[in-house]
């Protein structure tokens, strides 16, 4: 039982943050800049819903993040993600100063694709890439 | 691991289908593992790992990849009806109304399969997710057969079947949309079990219910709302999904621990050992009283 607490607590604590909230990175010099998006919160006990996008972020500050040219699912430094914000950041494939691979998730309700439930543990989830 | 996909593909197309009429060659199906008996043993680390069978450990039983996939019309048409009329039938499904852009003509934003753009945002909708598919491979000829793909994965922008199973093929994610299912559970173990319990069989419910009493107070912490920057994992079946202990970058799946008789099927061979139990009495009582039957016989004589 230690053990697997052990794992869990390293290797897979994935952090939410949902896709409400304040802006972070107004200052950083990107051609994208213009398209700043509305950067995650890190308020805690901020209710997360079907629809919601979310980052994953194991505990190491890696990010969940699927790449682009083999579609594995890895974990990721993302860097400059302190100043401009892994939403800002990820929602810009094109940007050269990004990194090659998605880590934004829609979570998503495929027995009703409109809910907008609050998600509970225990509910099954699917992550849909954004 | 083709092959394997396709002893998977075999197995699901001796089963009826869900109805679906636009299920077209190429499709991936979603299935459930009923039983997984002798599951392969996973550890939690390389070193020092005897959770299950001491003498082989596999802490690593795949990697997770995205696929491309799209939503039938009639399934989001027809979830959408199931849940939101619990005793409808089949017939009463209806249309979902897609979000679009606001406009003079439509300010709600909202569309009906009645409108004109109604097929182009459906497209769109569906060019979005991703499923999330499982190779597994050291483990892949004990569980093949049990493997399941948590659900309906459809193939409408001409992949063939193997573009789809094949995880080597390089995966354009500009193309479309996935989806994989996945279970959020707390980091507490103690909040994990009924959760558990309650998407256990009936016949593992009732087996653990004989032995654990005060569950209710468990199931009521099972409702716990997600919050933003909980520390969750992420379970599907016996499995979740790990960061690889020898390579940060990597994400692996792993096997949940404990026996490998934790299962359904334990829970019916727990039943069918008590019903031969009850008969072993009946049996042995029999025996005795025959016994001492005879006896009294013989003693009377």
């Amino acid at each position: 039982m230690k053990a697997l607490i052990f794992v869990f607590a390293n290797f897979l604590s994935l952090f939410f943050l949902s896709s409400h909230g304040i802006k972070k990175g107004a200052n950083a010099l990107s051609p994208y800049e213009e398209d700043t998006i509305p950067e995650f919160t890190d308020s805690a006990l901020v209710s997360v819903f079907y629809g919601s996008t979310i980052a994953l972020q194991m505990s190491d500050g890696r990010f969940m993040s699927v790449e682009e040219d083999t579609g594995k699912v890895s974990c990721r430094h993302w860097p400059d993600v302190e100043e401009r914000g892994i939403r800002q950041q990820s929602s810009h494939p094109n940007d050269p100063r990004s990194v090659p691979a998605r880590c934004l998730l829609t979570l998503t309700n495929l027995k009703d694709v409109n809910s907008s439930d609050p998600i509970h543990y225990g509910d099954s989830v699917y992550l849909v890439l954004s | 691991m083709v092959t394997d996909f396709f002893l998977l593909f075999f197995y699901f197309s001796n089963r009826s289908g869900s109805g679906i009429p636009d299920w077209k060659h190429g499709s991936l199906i979603g299935a459930q593992i009923e039983h997984a008996p002798d599951l392969g043993t996973v550890g939690l680390s390389r070193i020092g790992s005897n959770i299950r069978n001491p003498s082989e450990v596999n802490d690593n039983i795949g990697e997770v990849h995205a696929m491309p996939t799209v939503v039938p019309h009639s399934v989001m048409n027809k979830k959408a009806s199931s849940t939101e009329e619990s005793g409808g039938g089949k017939d009463q499904a209806k249309p979902i109304w897609l979000p679009g852009p606001v406009t003079p003509e439509n300010e709600t934003g909202w569309y009906s399969k009645k409108d004109p753009l109604y097929d182009k945002l459906w497209k769109d909708r569906n060019r979005v997710s991703v499923l999330f598919l499982f190779e597994f491979c050291g483990v892949v000829e004990n569980i093949c057969t049990f493997f399941f793909l948590t659900s309906i994965i459809f193939s409408s922008y001409s992949y063939s079947f193997l573009f789809l199973i094949s995880p080597h093929n390089n995966f354009p994610l500009q193309v479309p949309t996935v989806v994989g299912c996945w279970t959020f559970m707390p980091k507490e173990q103690e909040k994990c079990a009924p959760i558990r319990r309650n998407k256990a069989s009936k016949e593992a419910r009732s087996a653990i219910a004989k032995n654990e009493t005060g569950s209710k107070g468990d199931e009521t912490q099972a409702k716990v709302e997600l919050t933003n920057l909980d520390e969750v994992y992420l379970e599907q079946d016996w499995f979740y999904l790990s960061q690889d202990p020898d390579d940060h970058a990597n994400t692996c799946l792993r096997q949940l621990p404990g026996t490998n008789r934790d299962s359904a099927e334990i829970a019916r061979e727990a039943v069918a050992n008590g019903a031969r139990g009850g008969r072993r009495k009946s049996v042995r009582s029999i025996c005795r009283c025959c016994l001492l039957l005879f006896v009294v016989v013989c003693c009377c004589c």
